[in-house]
């Protein structure tokens, strides 16, 4: 093996950087030391991964001419530094829609058909039959249909940095599909190839059926390729990029024993794609003009199962929706654990991108709170929003954001708010029955007053002498009164529902007076 | 031990005369281990009403979530728990109990309670304890429950080798707008019956959680209702 790589003349990767400096070395030490050598260094020192020009395009399929960027001996160099497989990275550039997102996101792969031409016009053609596969499968239907089967995927990530790796190829690609090549594509003298194109099509998920179809969809991004070393393509595979978020993500080789600690399965909270909304009144223990709008925060929250069913991490999102208050809050999401329960919690703020247009003189990411949060010992306190008077700003400098009301127009624009990421990753698995429900405890510390307000279904004690509440959980569609309109003006039928203890008109939250809300608009828009 | 015995005869028990002994013995062991002792209290609401109908779950202070025993209060908004071990710490909740089959007969599901809960060990064999009523105050903030989902809620399960082929388990309801696809509780593979544990969180007016269990050979749709 070592005899043969010396004897292939390699032509420069794009992204080796530190071959020519290698290269200095080798010269120096002659050719008799030169074996040696090169037989004690890491493989991706002797020829990198190169990236492909040709993509898959936003139609889902790829026609990748590899002679574009390789010779025939690079080709045969990857192969053999590949066991006899030809492997490429494959960069995932999915729509953060549904349930896909940033930190995981995927595409479905049809077929792939690898065809080699050699110098004597005989061809070799490689697809399902003669084998290729990628590290992940899962069940889909093919749209319009809603059988399912089984189909290879491609997970990947967007926007984060790995910390691990250690060239940009490994910094970007995401997953890899590996082609079994039984034919030596290069050698000196003999029949070499002289073409390879690598047909590559996504299917077309039936997304009106949701989830698994609705992750493992293409959505017209354009898929970046490679083509790998085997240091490289054994990065990709062991990081195993969006594969710990992915529902019903199958390991094509799984390790041999069960990790406890590893998330299986999500239970979401309410669902998937869908948020609690939270409004509060901060004027507690004052009514106030009663419109819920003092501050409403979209949070969802999901417990990462293991293989026993039993609760290994807790992670979630929220959103500042509207703030109609001079007064400023902490938000916080409360979750009762058991006693000894220990665990390690991150939390992380994200602005908009239009925050520098408010005062903010950078976009990047903070963590939730200036005060380290301690890691989890007992019951889960986390401050998701701090100090929401100066993270929430009106872009017009208002003192509210999204609650005021201009008269005829009054809603000429929502604006988007902060959004946080938490995640508790508990020490031990956790009994489900042991972890307060849904929807938790989430509440305001109203700092100008240094109250607590909290759901009434949490404490009792929060709610004026008539009974009423300070702060309402409601669903993704609800609308919040504009400022100063009881909840009662816009929402006709609040009044009969509560009149009725919730007999009538339980459904009162979905039909409103238009002129008397907040338009803000659906998830798929603030969830961003 | 004679009333026993007879007890056995009358009901022509089908057992070899040794066994009868046994059954005898271990039924009267039984008997004078069990305790009178008992926890009682009433629901009411906060004009001192009595409320009917209302779920009240009796559980250990080790496994809080998971009921014992459920007792549904009478006319008169009462309930008791009777034979009851002593030196033993309990939990009484209201609504505590989030199985499916609670849920469909459950009422007053836009209340909170207080107290949340009562905790309460018994110390003697004949104790009654009365604990404080609970006070159901409507609460028009919670447009969500939780229903706890186990493997007998897909009764299909039980039917299919799950530790053969990738066999699928979703579980959603349908989404509040019209056209969009359905809304993921839960999406995974299960291997298990026994150690799948699903907590669904679901609107008050939604009146059943949807499923398919599915593999590559197999397609099963079902429905949990919510409503009575």
């Amino acid at each position: 093996m070592t005899i043969s790589r010396n004897k292939l003349t390699v032509r420069e990767p794009k992204n080796a950087g530190k071959k020519s400096h290698m290269r200095k070395i080798l010269s120096i030490l002659g050719m008799t030391s030169m074996t040696l050598f090169y037989c004690s260094l890491p493989v991706a020192q002797e020829f990198g991964s190169i990236r492909l020009t040709d993509v898959i395009k936003s139609q889902g399929t790829g026609n990748i001419d590899l002679f574009k960027d390789l010779s025939a001996s690079q080709l045969e160099q990857l192969r053999s530094d590949n066991d006899g497989q030809l492997v490429f990275g494959v960069d995932i550039n999915e729509a953060a829609s549904g349930t896909e997102k940033s930190s995981t996101q995927a595409v479905t792969v049809k077929y792939v058909v690898l065809t080699i031409g050699f110098e004597d016009g005989s061809q070799q053609v490689y697809d399902a039959t003669s084998g290729w596969f990628t590290e992940t499968y899962t069940l889909v239907a093919e749209a319009p249909g809603t059988t399912r089967s089984t189909y290879y995927t491609l997970l990947g990530e967007s926007g984060s940095s790995r910390i691990t790796s250690n060239n940009a190829v490994q910094d970007s690609f995401d997953s890899t599909l590996k082609i079994a090549v039984t034919e030596t594509l290069f050698s000196e003298g003999g029949n070499n190839a002289s073409r390879a194109t690598l047909q590559i099509g996504l299917l077309q998920t039936n997304e009106s059926l949701g989830d698994p179809e609705a992750f493992y969809d293409f959505s017209a991004g354009f898929e970046d390729l490679a083509i790998l070393n085997a240091v490289d393509a054994s990065f990709i595979d062991n990081y195993g990029a969006g594969y710990e978020e992915a529902p019903m993500l199958v390991l094509t080789n799984p390790p041999v024993e069960i990790d406890l600690m590893a998330v299986d399965t999500w239970n979401h909270f309410p669902t998937a794609n869908t948020f609690y909304l939270v409004g509060y009144e901060d004027l507690y223990p004052a009514k106030g003009d009663y419109d819920f709008n003092d501050l409403t925060v979209a949070y969802q929250v999901k417990y990462g199962l293991n293989v026993d069913g039993d609760v290994v991490a807790i992670q979630g999102f929220a959103y500042l929706i509207t703030r109609g208050s001079a007064y400023s809050h902490d938000w916080h999401l409360g979750i009762d654990l058991p006693v000894n329960t220990s665990g390690t919690i991150s939390c992380t703020t994200y602005f908009p991108l239009d925050y520098i247009g408010r005062g903010f003189t950078t976009t990047l990411s903070q963590d939730c709170s200036s005060t380290p949060q301690a890691d989890v010992s007992g019951n889960l306190d986390l401050v998701v929003f701090e100090d929401t008077l100066n993270i929430y700003r009106d872009p017009a400098g208002s003192l509210f954001v999204n609650t005021a009301s201009i008269p005829g127009n009054w809603n000429l624009r929502y604006f988007e708010g902060p959004k946080s990421e938490f995640r508790l990753d508990l020490a031990s698995p956790t009994p489900m029955a042991s972890i307060m429900s849904a929807p938790f405890d989430p509440f305001v510390h109203v700092l100008d007053t240094n109250r607590l307000i909290r759901l009434l279904e949490v404490d009792p004690s929060y709610q004026d002498e008539n009974g009423y509440p300070f702060g309402m959980l409601l669903t993704a569609t609800w609308k919040p009164a504009i400022a100063a309109y009881n909840v009662g003006i816009p929402y006709q039928n609040f009044d009969t529902f509560v009149q009725s203890k919730g007999v009538t008109n339980a459904n009162w939250y979905e039909s409103y007076m238009s002129e008397y809300i907040v338009d803000i608009p659906t998830a798929d828009v603030w969830a961003w | 031990m004679n009333k026993v015995l007879h007890y056995l005869r009358q009901r022509d028990v089908n057992m070899t005369p040794v066994g009868k002994f046994g059954a005898a013995l271990a039924l009267l062991l039984c008997a004078q281990g069990a305790s009178s002792a008992s926890i009682s209290g009433q629901t009411v609401d906060t004009d001192g009403v009595a409320l009917t109908k209302v779920s009240v779950c009796l559980s250990l202070l080790s496994t809080p979530s998971t009921c014992e025993r459920v007792r549904w209060t009478d006319k008169r908004g009462a309930y008791t728990f009777n034979g009851l071990k002593t030196g033993i710490d309990y939990i009484v909740s209201v609504n505590g109990d989030s199985t499916v089959s609670n849920r469909k007969f459950e009422q007053h599901a836009n209340y909170a309670w207080q107290p949340r809960e009562h905790r309460a060990t018994l110390n003697s064999k004949n104790e009654k304890l009365k604990v404080e009523g609970f006070v159901g105050k409507f609460n028009f903030s919670n447009f969500q429950r939780i229903v706890s989902l186990r493997a007998a809620d897909f009764p299909e399960l039980s039917t299919i080798d799950l530790a053969g082929s990738y066999v699928a388990l979703k579980v959603f309801i349908s989404s509040e707008k019209v056209d969009e696809p359905p809304e993921t509780i839960f999406l995974g593979r299960v291997v298990d019956g026994e150690k799948l544990k699903i907590r669904a969180s679901v609107p008050l007016t939604c009146s059943a959680i949807e499923y398919e269990i599915f593999s590559s050979n197999l397609a099963i749709n079902g429905s949990i209702g919510l409503a009575q």
